[in-house]
């Protein structure tokens, strides 16, 4: 009863002020801060080493996937190509994408598998490694659980960490925001947070 | 959902705020839980999300408390972290193991949580165990371990186990019935069909081995679903089972091959693992993708059938 009477009249005033609906586009990407990330020692696709000293002052869009992951990686990747364009190449930026199959994503099997999205080993790096110390540097510093879903967690999540979100990292390091990494819209909202991210005023 | 969210919230908010904040939360429509405000004019961008978590921890600064909160559409993941408060009176009375909801605000600066209220202590909508890292990563089989036991249904209703196959070569590898993936579980069984038709017309084969194609779906993947899945690639019982296992084995099993498994819907995404075990139990050899072929796969067999004992014929 008062449910409806609180919707009737939200409804009659937004009618009344239907010029407000013009303000409501999507919704602003909001900047948060989380975990700094740390310390790594991975390999990227053409066998070079990589750790975080290499991402020092750049902003930093990572990824989760497993090459053999058939739907939803080849979406994410997609996601993240389409983050990738539309930087146009701004130096500024890095794409990471960490398997969470190392075993079977070795740099020769991701040397197989990035093409489909880019030919670009400078800007956009996928990264392997040693399996404990992935999944502590995923879990440690981003923070995303296993199955998000309990029934999942209860009988499969064991051992294997999936996440289809994507993760921004500002360029000191840390954590500020994560995207639906399977929604449309991600790349355009990705591409306004690093806006934001880099017009943010610098400390010192 | 959203109604049993909205509607304490809507009237709360209505208290709060002014009637033209609540009118743009309304009319964005967002058909979640936050933000509920945004709030551009007075505060710099101001969001407010309603979040419900369980508290673990309450820091001896008396600012901060730990929780172990639920997802929070559109702005975080479910997981366990610490939140300051502007106010401490605000934690007063709180005790770790207290289910709450509570408000999270968020500006492009700080964030900050406050209007904490204890709720019944129901479980939250998709609460996560605390990830202990040290328990993410089991240890996986390389070659040279031994494997396990483990005990399964085959596609007659029989049960079997691993250790059955002792004294023979064992192959096995991890499919569900369902899976659409040419290049996946049904190449996975193509190849195993072909490399018994190898092994069955090499000179001087040897014929201790056996093949077992494993469903990490047993929901749908029952006895009959396995026999009839079994039968369209024209399988020869006596060297080539299809079986599977409770759930709570798969989950044991699969980490213990490196097999990452997550129920999608009626689908799950998977990644491959072939397993070949040698005629002692040890593993000999894993295939790590659906790259490998038929012939190759054969061979491993011959070798796992041979060693590390000469085995008779």
């Amino acid at each position: 009863m008062k449910r409806q009477t609180v919707r009737l009249k939200t409804a009659s005033v937004i009618l009344a002020l239907g010029m407000l609906l013009t303000a409501c586009g999507p919704k602003p990407v909001t900047l948060g801060r989380y975990r700094a990330v740390a310390d790594f020692q991975l390999t990227d696709r053409t066998g070079r080493p990589v750790n975080r000293k290499d991402l020092e002052g750049r902003i930093v869009v990572v990824d989760f996937f497993f090459a053999s992951c058939a739907e939803q990686c080849l979406v994410l990747g997609q996601r993240m190509a389409e983050v990738h364009r539309l930087l146009g190449g701004a130096d500024d930026v890095r794409l990471l994408s960490l398997t969470v199959d190392p075993r079977s994503d070795t740099p020769q099997a991701l040397a197989r598998y990035a093409p489909r999205f880019t030919d670009d080993t400078n800007r956009w790096w996928f990264v392997t490694g040693d399996k404990p110390a992935l999944y502590d540097l995923i879990q440690q510093s981003f923070l995303l659980p296993a199955g998000e879903r309990e029934d999942e967690r209860a009988n499969f999540s064991n051992g294997f960490i999936h996440s289809d979100k994507i993760a921004l990292v500002d360029a000191h390091g840390v954590v500020r925001a994560y995207f639906d990494g399977l929604a449309g819209n991600t790349p355009q909202r990705i591409v306004e947070a690093i806006d934001k991210l880099r017009h943010e005023p610098q400390p010192n | 959902m959203f109604a049993q969210l909205a509607t304490p919230l809507m009237k709360r908010l209505s208290l709060i705020f002014p009637l033209g904040l609540l009118l743009v939360c309304v009319s964005c429509g967002d058909k979640h839980a936050g933000p509920l405000a945004q709030a551009g004019t007075a505060v710099t961008n101001l969001h407010t999300y309603q979040v419900k978590g369980v508290i673990k921890k309450l820091p001896p600064d008396g600012k901060t408390v730990v929780i172990q909160h639920e997802e929070i559409p559109d702005y975080m993941s479910a997981m366990t972290m610490p939140f300051r408060v502007k106010d401490p009176n605000v934690l007063r009375g709180l005790q770790p193991g207290d289910a709450v909801s509570f408000r999270l605000r968020v500006t492009d600066d700080e964030g900050w949580i406050d209007a904490i209220t204890r709720v019944a202590g129901a479980a939250l909508a998709g609460q996560t165990a605390e990830p202990a890292a040290s328990a993410s990563v089991v240890a996986a089989l390389n070659p040279g371990d031994l494997l396990p036991d483990f005990t399964f249904t085959n596609e007659l209703g029989q049960t079997i186990h691993f250790s059955q196959f002792r004294g023979s070569a064992l192959a096995f590898t991890f499919i569900f019935t369902r899976c659409p993936f040419p290049e996946f579980c049904p190449r996975m069984c193509k190849q195993f069909l072909a490399a018994s038709q190898k092994l069955a017309t090499m000179a001087n084969a040897p014929t201790n081995w056996h093949l077992l194609t494993i469903s990490f779906d047993p929901d749908h993947d029952t006895p009959p679903v396995l026999k009839a899945y079994a039968e369209r690639y024209g399988y020869e019982p006596a060297r080539w089972s299809f079986a599977t296992t409770s759930a709570e084995d798969i989950a044991r099993l699969a980490p213990l091959c490196d097999l990452m498994v997550r129920r999608d819907g009626e689908s799950f995404m998977h990644n491959l693992r072939t397993v070949v075990v040698d005629t002692d139990g040890r593993v000999r050899r894993i295939f790590t993708d659906n790259a490998w072929a038929a012939d190759e796969l054969a061979n491993e067999i011959v070798q796992a059938a041979a060693a590390p004992k000469a085995a008779s014929p």
